[in-house]
């Protein structure tokens, strides 16, 4: 595999979001980043859960020497510095840290401070962990990294929180778009609430609904979009084959409502070697290489950094 | 809620839901509403307290409680409820003919929507209008009845105000299980065509819940047709709407879960008296709105009198697992009930929030995200796709 940086040599950013918490996604964030490591390509997997972190235990690191804490408290200039080498060639790691710092009241100059840093990162490919939640900030990271993967379980409230997370992202992208246009932006605030009283009950309708207002162009822009928001949706936890749809119901329901077309990555199956790993407190590097975890990130990498032509993620496999 | 219901059910329902439904009782119309204090514009809560305050022989109070009804069903698409509001109001007040013209009006500037009684009744003429509306029948069925079997005569035209009917088709061939169909709000059903001659029922219909219909009778319908002969053909259109559009049908009319809400852990902060002292209690959000919300009391906070926090203003951090959600939300609790056994009591208080900024309110809005539609088709997609 060719190195895989961005045009500008600046790394590609992976954000793994969903919403709920406990349903894998630094599990997942990891396979992924070790996926990407063992085809050659420079990786650093980023603990972007900065109130509930806890991405280095799964790395068998019990106190992380430096954390993402300690360049936003300016104690390093960069992010390369704050990086702790792992188990894995070519795999580095950004802890997260503390109680101190959340997601939901990160300013608005640090946000963009770790976004401009993580540009910097000298890698080919960054692996952002987010935290649960639907914040405004971990919406700005998601939207702003190249590939986006929600992940969800079977479960009803996984489902529902994973489509919350990517409705609140649809939203918040519009939102951005339109927040120097005053009559617009209304209509999209308007419309986020979903028992709004104008009757916009999808994205299309507010589409329509704001070209009708004399802004067709705009509408057009926004279309053009929400084309480039296609997130890979992943079911975790799979212990049967019908699990594994509970990504194809976020996929259908969004390209009705949201009018996105959201990647199907199918299912993951439950590995119990994982929760072996995890208790033992073992880096999850150890993991065998045949496990189904690690043949699904490697078929989801394969997949999104077009190495592979399948037209969907086809993962038969899991963790 | 009853008594010998296990107070688990909170961890999964509304509480609105479990009002409805007569799982929590609402002794008095004082605590209606304060309830009401606490959800606005809930128009499903202003019906229940119209029912309400006609079974206690207010009538002006409860023509009031069906007018809003009726104005915010219209509000929110619902025309088939808001018609049924509206009878209700008039039953109590005959209208007059200028208030009878505005609301065919509002319902006309409506619209429609895709569900096939919704587009009847937003398509008729006033006079059309006035002709079905004051013929309707209002009927009420608990989980088991049922409505017609097969090979009765039928008797009328159905429309499903509110709950869930399964329509059964007699078994084809021996070892093929029956065709059944979930029958939801707004659909019309009952096999009266032709309307000039004997018709007979072709399927077994039976309440899966508790159901609201209204019915207009064969002859009544017949007669009504002979005058507005444009009445029949949309009825016999839009009742073959929902046979032709099969399981599509669903996602858009069954409100199966349409007052699921996520559930929240929230913080709730306040006074314990004059001097600045001030407790903290948890509790699970319930019905979260922009406008307020209900909090079940975890088991930590039996120790708080609940009736001590009626009209006291509570500082609530809304919290998504062991971070913060949305702070800066305050509030006053409007309502309290204690629910479940005597020995196993969950207190739940109802809070109308304060104004709020404008980024509380964005991120309130995000929180409560999913609408009835989106959720409607999780559910089902689920129920298809993934359910065991």
């Amino acid at each position: 595999m060719q190195r895989q940086q961005t045009d500008n040599g600046s790394p590609q950013v992976w954000a793994v979001g969903g919403g709920k918490g406990g349903i894998g996604k630094s599990v997942l964030s990891i396979m992924i980043a070790m996926a990407l490591a063992e085809k050659g390509q420079e990786t650093v997997v980023i603990d972007g859960d900065l109130g509930g972190a806890n991405l280095h235990t799964f790395m068998g690191i019990r106190t992380p020497g430096r954390t993402l804490n300690d360049f936003i408290g300016r104690r390093y200039d960069t992010l390369d510095e704050v990086c702790i080498g792992t188990e894995q060639k070519r795999l580095r790691i950004i802890c997260g840290a503390s109680e101190v710092l959340t997601m939901a009241n990160l300013k608005y100059t640090q946000k963009t401070k770790i976004l401009q840093a993580i540009a910097k990162i000298k890698a080919d490919h960054i692996v952002l962990d987010l935290g649960a939640g639907t914040g405004f900030n971990t919406l700005d990271f998601f939207l702003s990294a190249h590939h986006q993967v929600v992940v969800m379980t079977p479960q009803p409230v996984a489902i529902q929180n994973a489509y919350a997370f990517v409705r609140n992202a649809v939203y918040r992208k519009l939102s951005r778009m339109t927040s120097r246009r005053p009559s617009l932006d209304d209509l999209v605030k308007a419309a986020m609430n979903p028992k709004n009283e104008m009757q916009v009950r999808t994205v299309s309708t507010l589409l329509e609904r704001i070209a009708a207002n004399g802004a067709a162009p705009d509408a057009a822009h926004m279309a053009a979009e929400l084309k480039r928001i296609r997130p890979v949706l992943i079911t975790n936890m799979a212990r049967q084959p019908r699990d594994k749809n509970a990504s194809r119901i976020i996929q259908m329901v969004a390209q009705k409502h949201l009018t996105i077309q959201a990647r199907n990555g199918e299912g993951v199956y439950f590995d119990p070697q994982i929760n072996a790993l995890v208790s033992a407190m073992e880096p999850l590097t150890r993991i065998d290489r045949d496990s189904n975890a690690i043949q699904c990130a490697f078929s989801v990498v394969s997949h999104l950094t077009g190495t592979e032509s399948t037209p969907d993620i086809a993962v038969a496999v899991g963790m | 809620m009853n008594a010998n219901e296990s107070p688990e059910t909170l961890d999964h329902d509304s509480v609105i839901q479990l009002i409805l439904n007569d799982q929590i009782d609402i002794e008095s119309a004082a605590e209606f509403e304060t309830l009401l204090e606490v959800f606005p514009k809930d128009p499903d809560l202003y019906r229940k307290f119209g029912d309400l305050l006609s079974a206690k022989k207010q009538p002006e109070e409860a023509l009031l409680a069906y007018n809003k009804a009726a104005a915010l069903y219209l509000e929110a698409g619902m025309v088939l409820q808001s018609i049924v509001a509206k009878l209700l109001e008039w039953s109590i007040v005959k209208p007059s003919h200028r208030e009878g013209r505005e609301y065919h009006a509002a319902i006309g500037n409506k619209g429609g929507g895709d569900v096939p009684a919704q587009l009847l009744f937003s398509q008729l003429t006033y006079e059309e209008t006035v002709s079905l509306m004051l013929r309707l029948v209002r009927i009420r069925l608990s989980p088991g009845e049922t409505v017609y079997d097969v090979g009765q005569e039928s008797t009328g035209i159905y429309f499903i105000v509110s709950g869930g009917l399964t329509e059964t088709l007699p078994l084809k061939k021996e070892g093929v299980p029956p065709a059944k169909t979930l029958l939801a709000d707004n659909d019309i059903f009952g096999d009266i065509f032709p309307l000039e001659e004997k018709s007979f029922c072709r399927a077994c219909v039976t309440a899966a819940t508790d159901v609201e219909l209204v019915k207009i009778s064969k002859p009544t319908l017949k007669a009504t047709c002979y005058r507005y002969p444009r009445v029949r053909e949309m009825i016999e259109r839009l009742s073959r709407m929902r046979v032709r559009k099969g399981g599509d049908r669903q996602w858009k009319t069954v409100r199966r879960s349409s007052r699921y809400c996520l559930p929240a852990d929230v913080r709730l902060t306040f006074s314990t008296n004059g001097n600045g002292d001030r407790q903290t209690i948890q509790g699970t959000a319930r019905d979260l709105s922009t406008g307020g919300m209900c909090v079940a009391l975890s088991g930590d906070a039996a120790g708080t009198d609940p009736d001590s926090l009626l009209r006291q203003t509570v500082a609530m951090t809304i919290l998504e697992g062991n971070r913060t959600a949305i702070d800066r939300l305050t509030g006053i609790v409007a309502w309290r009930k204690k629910v479940g056994s005597s020995t196993h009591p969950t207190h739940i208080v109802g809070i109308v929030f304060d104004p709020m900024d404008e980024e509380t309110e964005m991120a309130l809005n995000a929180f409560c995200t999913i609408s009835n539609g989106e959720q409607d088709m999780i559910w089902n997609l689920w129920n298809h796709l993934v359910r065991h």
